[in-house]
């Protein structure tokens, strides 16, 4: 299979020898529609180690799903495409279909956002399974073994893969398609929000699933989420999106302990913590922008508290502040005192009502 | 609303069928002034003779029909009934089939279960026979054929507007309505049947369409109103006179009339299709 | 003063559907449910997917009528028929923002909808609670959206509209249904101090559902856990959350996900994840309770008061206080 020439050490320190799994340099994507466009994705570099994971994470509408997406070429025709996506080494841009083929889902498999949708209402898991083996070329025989054993990794009695879809609950029919997704021993998993709308106990069983398979498997994960908390628990890095572009990326415990983009400040404000149940959590007025073209300025001035002139002028460049850990503000620098002043009451509502 | 009214302009197919109903409406609305002769009068030669099949020309433009009729004052008068016809028909169906939908959709149970059945109903009885029957037991007239293609047609919206409450009707703003303690009648026709009403125009018209072909088709097998030009009696006193393969002038342009109106507004209802199917986008 | 809503052992089943050859057993969706709220005070009901929240917050509005047991308004018992004024008593925010707007109506008419149903004031009077209403959800000014429709607002806008709608009748009691669960995490707690702010200052009670417990702590003043059709547990909010007294509780507390990588994410016991169906005289969470002991599956156990004001419904809640899941 190749993946294990690939395999290198998760090494934060020396990046220089390692060859990322997934690398995507100055990517910029826009949706081309009948008015002016949407600038989706605005020069986004980001790479993800074998057997590493990378949480991306920003309300809707900052671009996490169409970067997903993008990483497998799996975008709708209106969307253009600048900057390099490699995955292994390869250029996923410049890729025939044929050669697409030949990485989705048998070296990088992909997790839909609503469980519900991804499976073929009318057909038993079991079809559905051998229906994928069959794409790619594998036996029905070797599929249903594979299948049989995956359901048993995923918690799920093999039994069940003579149901349908609307016969399982949504904790099942998400592990039924994690299941499906290691069909062909992928490296990469990309998983869109796999947790979002799972009760508190089932999302807890999916999280630790998904851990535990990417210690067992050495699976990268890229994982999209809106929720916090999950990405601290699955991912190793985190990269924070807003209006196309990475805010602040590093370390999960660097970015979420010590956040230095008032982007991420007010996130990890907004997030409320069972741990301090009586503290209140706090709102970011406003909405993100949706940008009709790429913007020369920092796209979350309009709703930051610390906004100065200089950043409705000039667009703050991704610089690193510590050690594998970046942040695009001009303030950055000044990331402890507004750390410190964001619990001030008040100080986030804004101008504009949610 | 106007913007509605507007959409099919936004494409070719849309602005060729708004233009054939255009030029329906006014063939219609000024049809004595345009039509050279009058519709029922027979024409005679100068020895007297009644003009059977006579070849268009100057005089005749489409020629006469073997009853010594003047083709192009017939097809003139034949808008009126298929406006009278499509329109009628379409307020009808669309009167019963919403109502219909509306009621079942929102009350369910046993209600639903009433309704449905008779739907089915509907849908089980052989349209052009039972249209036929009816008309030929209560004498052929226009009213009577309009009212026995609407007696049927309902059953289509019916449904398709059911299906549409039943979601509707769990929506949050219907519920808010009912905690608030708005009326069923309230909830149905403030609340659902706005939101419902562009698929009641869609099927409307559609229904139009099927109406006129439906009562051209019931002309043609003579049931239609003696009294009255249709297109489809046209070609069906063609094809009872033994005239049907010589006299192209009397059936092409009826036959093509029917096709081109039908097509005319089956475009205009595909266009409001994509505004409500947004899977048609 | 009046409670702003009694519930008296209220409970709701359904009859299963009619299968061909086998009947199922009736379902509980609500059963022996009991709580009362004076104004000012906010409950919380947490509880899975299943658990007969919805079906509760459907009693509480009068859109079920409860099979038995009784619920009062403001002091005027719920019927199956409420009257006008009964109506008027409650009022409900949805979870989807989405869908609990009709499309077609500008955001002004939305929000004097309630008043056209219930004829009250003529138009200059509606238009002035309307827009009363608009500013009290912090949609300001209103006279700026009144005009809008609901597709040109954002998510927590029109959460915002929900509720505008929901507080123009001035309502006894608010029934907020997963009111943020639908929206970013970044504007949720917007709503959630909204709400707050509009149960302080008018005089109206909330219950508050979710199946989030990491909102409930800095908005609710109690918090009622449901499983299965009952409240297994009921106490002060910040009570239930930092000592949970049923295993239940335990489990959805520790289930939550802590935005902090240095605390290891806790592991759930299989017995809690295989589930199973309880028996008919026993607790009925005993099948994934990994606690249950052989009284369980015999004995149902009642709410009862294991610490001041926080009851539990546990045969082991005075024993086990404090344990993991």
């Amino acid at each position: 299979m190749g993946r294990f020439t690939l395999q290198s050490r998760i090494d934060c320190g020396d990046r220089t020898t390692s060859v990322a799994l997934l690398e995507i340099r100055e990517l910029s994507i826009r949706y081309r529609t009948a008015g002016a466009g949407v600038q989706a994705i605005d020069g986004v570099s980001l790479e993800l180690e074998a057997g590493g994971s990378l949480g991306l994470v920003g309300e809707s509408g900052c671009g996490k799903s169409t970067l997903a997406l993008a990483t497998l070429r799996l975008l709708p025709p209106q969307a253009e495409l600048a900057g390099t996506i490699r995955f292994a080494g390869q250029d996923v841009g410049g890729m025939k279909e044929r050669q697409l083929r030949q990485i989705r889902w048998r070296r990088a498999a992909y997790v839909p956002q609503s469980a519900q949708n991804a499976l073929v209402p009318v057909h038993s898991l079991r079809a559905q399974f051998r229906a994928t083996a069959a794409a790619h070329r594998m036996r029905a025989t070797e599929a249903d073994r594979r299948a049989a054993a995956l359901m048993r990794r995923v918690e799920l009695d093999p039994a069940l893969l003579e149901r349908f879809p609307h016969e399982l609950s949504g904790g099942m029919r998400q592990r039924a398609i994690i299941a499906m997704a290691l069909l062909f021993e992928p490296e990469l998993l990309v998983a869109d929000e796999p947790t979002t709308g799972l009760d508190v106990i089932v999302q807890r069983q999916t999280v630790n699933l998904l851990r535990d398979l990417r210690a067992e498997r050495n699976l990268a994960l890229l994982f999209i989420s809106h929720d916090i908390g999950v990405v601290a628990e699955l991912c190793e890095r985190i990269a924070v999106l807003y209006a196309g572009r990475v805010m602040e990326t590093g370390a999960t415990a660097d970015v979420l302990g010590s956040p230095s983009h008032p982007y991420t400040i007010g996130l990890r404000r907004s997030f409320p913590d069972i741990r301090d149940p009586e503290r209140p959590a706090v709102s970011i007025a406003g909405h993100p922008p949706r940008l009709a073209e790429a913007l020369a300025a920092c796209p979350f001035a309009p709703r930051c508290p610390f906004a100065q002139p200089v950043c409705v002028a000039v667009q703050p460049p991704l610089v690193a502040i510590a050690e594998g850990h970046a942040a695009a503000c001009h303030f950055a620098g000044d990331a402890a005192a507004m750390r410190s002043a964001a619990n001030r009451p008040g100080l986030w509502d804004g101008a504009r009502a949610a | 609303m106007l913007r509605l009214a507007l959409l099919p302009l936004g494409s070719w197919s849309g602005r060729f069928a708004i233009f054939v109903l255009a030029a329906v409406v006014l063939v219609a609305a000024v049809a004595p002034a345009l039509a050279p002769y009058d519709p029922l009068a027979n024409h005679f030669d100068a020895a007297g003779q009644l003009l059977r099949l006579d070849p268009p020309s100057a005089r005749y433009k489409l020629g006469t029909t073997y009853y010594g009729l003047d083709v192009l004052s017939q097809l003139i008068y034949g808008t009126r009934i298929v406006l009278v016809v499509g329109i009628t028909c379409a307020v009808l169906i669309g009167v019963i089939g919403t109502n219909v939908g509306l009621v079942a959709g929102y009350y369910g149970g046993r209600v639903d279960g009433l309704l449905m059945r008779l739907t089915d109903l509907a849908f089980g009885i052989p349209f052009l026979p039972f249209v036929v029957m009816l008309v030929a037991l209560l004498r052929p007239s226009l009213w009577n054929t309009i009212v026995a293609i609407s007696m049927l047609m309902w059953r289509t919206s019916a449904r398709v507007i059911r299906s549409q409450v039943l979601s509707l009707r769990e929506r949050g703003f219907v519920r808010a309505a009912r905690i608030a303690g708005a009326s069923d009648l309230r909830i149905l026709y403030v609340h659902i049947f706005p939101n419902v009403l562009p698929m009641v125009l869609l099927y409307v018209a559609f229904d139009i369409a099927y109406a006129v072909l439906a009562e051209a088709s019931v002309s043609f097998l003579g049931f239609g109103d003696p009294n009255q030009v249709s297109w489809g009696q046209m070609l069906y006193l063609a094809y009872v006179s033994g005239s049907i393969r010589q006299a192209w002038w009397w059936t092409l342009p009826p036959g093509l009339a029917i096709s081109l109106f039908v097509i005319a507004v089956f475009l205009v209802g595909r266009n409001y299709e994509r505004l409500t199917n947004p899977r048609l986008r | 003063m009046t409670l702003a809503v009694e519930m008296r052992a209220a409970s709701k089943h359904f009859l299963p559907g009619r299968h061909l050859f086998r009947r199922g057993a009736v379902v509980r969706a609500v059963d022996r449910v009991s709580f009362a709220l004076p104004p000012g005070r906010v409950l919380g009901v947490a509880g899975e997917s299943g658990s007969g929240k919805s079906t509760l917050a459907n009693l509480l509005v009068g859109l079920e009528t409860p099979s038995h047991g009784d619920i009062t308004i403001a002091g005027h018992r719920m019927t199956r028929r409420p009257d006008a004024a009964l109506r008027r008593g409650v009022q409900m925010v949805f979870q989807d923002p989405f869908g609990s707007i009709d499309p077609r109506f500008t955001i002004g008419r939305t929000v004097e909808e309630p008043l056209l149903i219930h004829r009250l004031g003529d138009a200059a009077e509606r238009r002035r609670r309307a827009e009363e209403a608009l500013e009290q959800a912090e949609l300001r000014p209103a006279a700026a959206f009144r005009d809008l429709y609901p597709h040109e607002l954002s998510g927590g806008q029109r959460q915002r509209v929900a509720i505008a709608r929901a507080i123009v009748l001035r309502p006894k009691l608010l029934v907020a249904d997963e009111p943020v669960s639908m929206l970013d995490v970044s504007v949720r707690a917007g709503i959630l101090r909204l709400l707050r702010r509009l149960v302080d200052e008018g005089a109206m009670a909330m219950v508050f559902i979710t199946h989030d417990l990491s909102i409930v702590g800095s908005l609710c003043d109690e918090l009622a856990v449901m499983y299965r059709g009952r409240f297994v547990e009921v106490g002060p909010a910040l009570d239930v959350l930092r000592r949970p007294l049923h295993p239940y509780t335990r489990a959805l507390v520790a289930a939550v996900p802590v935005p902090d990588p240095a605390v290891t994410p806790a592991e759930l016991p299989a017995k809690l994840l295989a589930g199973g169906a309880p028996t008919a005289s026993g607790c009925r969470f005993a099948p994934r309770c990994s606690l249950a002991i052989a009284a369980c599956e015999t004995t149902d156990p009642e709410l009862s008061e294991i610490l001041p004001a926080h009851r539990a419904a546990c045969l082991r809640a005075g024993e086990t206080a404090g344990a993991r899941p």
